[in-house]
């Protein structure tokens, strides 16, 4: 593979961005931040953080916003992603490990449908079924 | 405890973002005998009696994690280099009339032939994600790698320039070519 520069880098961003402005021209915001301390890191939170990456991007879900915090403070529950969606509460879930990263981009992100068991903070108790 | 030594990489250069520094410069050297890491940072620096409590792992500030009793980043790396023959060394200023800037320098050194040092692990996604951390700082990466010929390769990446390339760091589309990117400076025929 030959190195690529920053220029080509800038065109091939300029082609996406042309692409995904033509299939959501509403661009709407979602937004997964990952807890990424220590604790987090120990954790596994690394994989959680591709694993979700991967899965948006095969699903054409380029236009999420991801990011990383030092700890969103539930260190016991590491790795944590908190989730922001429109139309949907914003949840902090904990133990997201790769197959669960996946079910939140499928179920929750995609599926408009919230992890009960995977819930650690939540806006209000008459939401969620079985707490 | 971390696995890689991208772990302790990433471990040890979030302690210089998270410590306000506007510029950090992040080195690898690697050879077949040894990795040597330096984070030299421009954040709020140590006072001496906290620079020699660094390895205590009951140890933090306080501010970056208020409810938190530990500390333990630094201790597992200092631990692990113990254990495999590595080197390290920490300095640190605060700034004062005769220091005008304050900062921090990390030096570490694995040593990679014994036998319990840990594998590098994923480089390409470690600086992803050390380009990609949610704050406002300018961070630039040198890498070098030296095969046993005695043969060179090298690349420097600064996060402005990706920046300014990609428009932002935080979609799946960035991320991706960000990816992809750092995979082709790293990619070299000298280590197929």
């Amino acid at each position: 593979m030959g190195k690529m520069t920053l220029e080509e880098l800038k065109k091939l961003r300029a082609e996406r961005k042309r692409q995904m402005d033509m299939r959501d021209p509403e661009n709407k915001t979602i937004q997964v931040v990952v807890g990424m301390g220590t604790s987090g890191i120990a954790a596994g939170a690394k994989d959680t953080l591709a694993a979700f990456l991967s899965e948006l991007e095969e699903r054409g879900l380029s236009n999420v916003s991801v990011r990383q915090t030092g700890s969103l403070g539930l260190d016991f529950a590491e790795p944590t992603v908190e989730v922001s969606t429109p139309d949907m509460p914003t949840v902090i879930y904990g133990n997201v490990d790769a197959a669960v990263a996946r079910e939140i981009v499928q179920k929750h992100i995609i599926g408009k449908v919230l992890l009960s068991d995977h819930i650690f903070d939540r806006p209000a108790a008459d939401i969620v079924d079985n707490r | 405890m971390h696995y890689t030594i991208c772990d302790y990489m990433l471990d040890i250069s979030q302690n210089a973002i998270e410590a306000g520094s506007k510029l950090t410069e992040l080195s690898i050297d690697q050879t077949g005998v040894s990795l040597s890491v330096t984070v030299a940072d421009t954040g709020r620096g140590m006072e001496p009696s906290e620079l020699s409590r660094l390895q205590d792992p009951f140890f933090t500030d306080g501010r970056k994690h208020p409810g938190r009793r530990v500390g333990l980043g630094v201790p597992f790396l200092t631990q692990l280099l113990s254990q495999t023959g590595g080197d390290w060394r920490i300095d640190s200023r605060k700034a004062s009339e005769d220091c005008a800037e304050a900062g921090t320098t990390v030096w570490f050194r694995f040593n990679l032939e014994h036998v319990d040092t840990p594998p590098l692990g994923d480089l390409v996604w470690t600086m992803v994600q050390l380009f990609t951390f949610d704050s406002d700082y300018e961070l630039t990466i040198y890498r070098r790698r030296t095969n046993p010929a005695g043969n060179e390769c090298s690349y420097v990446l600064r996060r402005s320039e990706l920046a300014d390339a990609l428009g932002d760091l935080d979609s799946v589309a960035s991320i991706g070519l960000l990816r992809d990117f750092i995979a082709s400076q790293e990619a070299s025929e000298l280590f197929c």
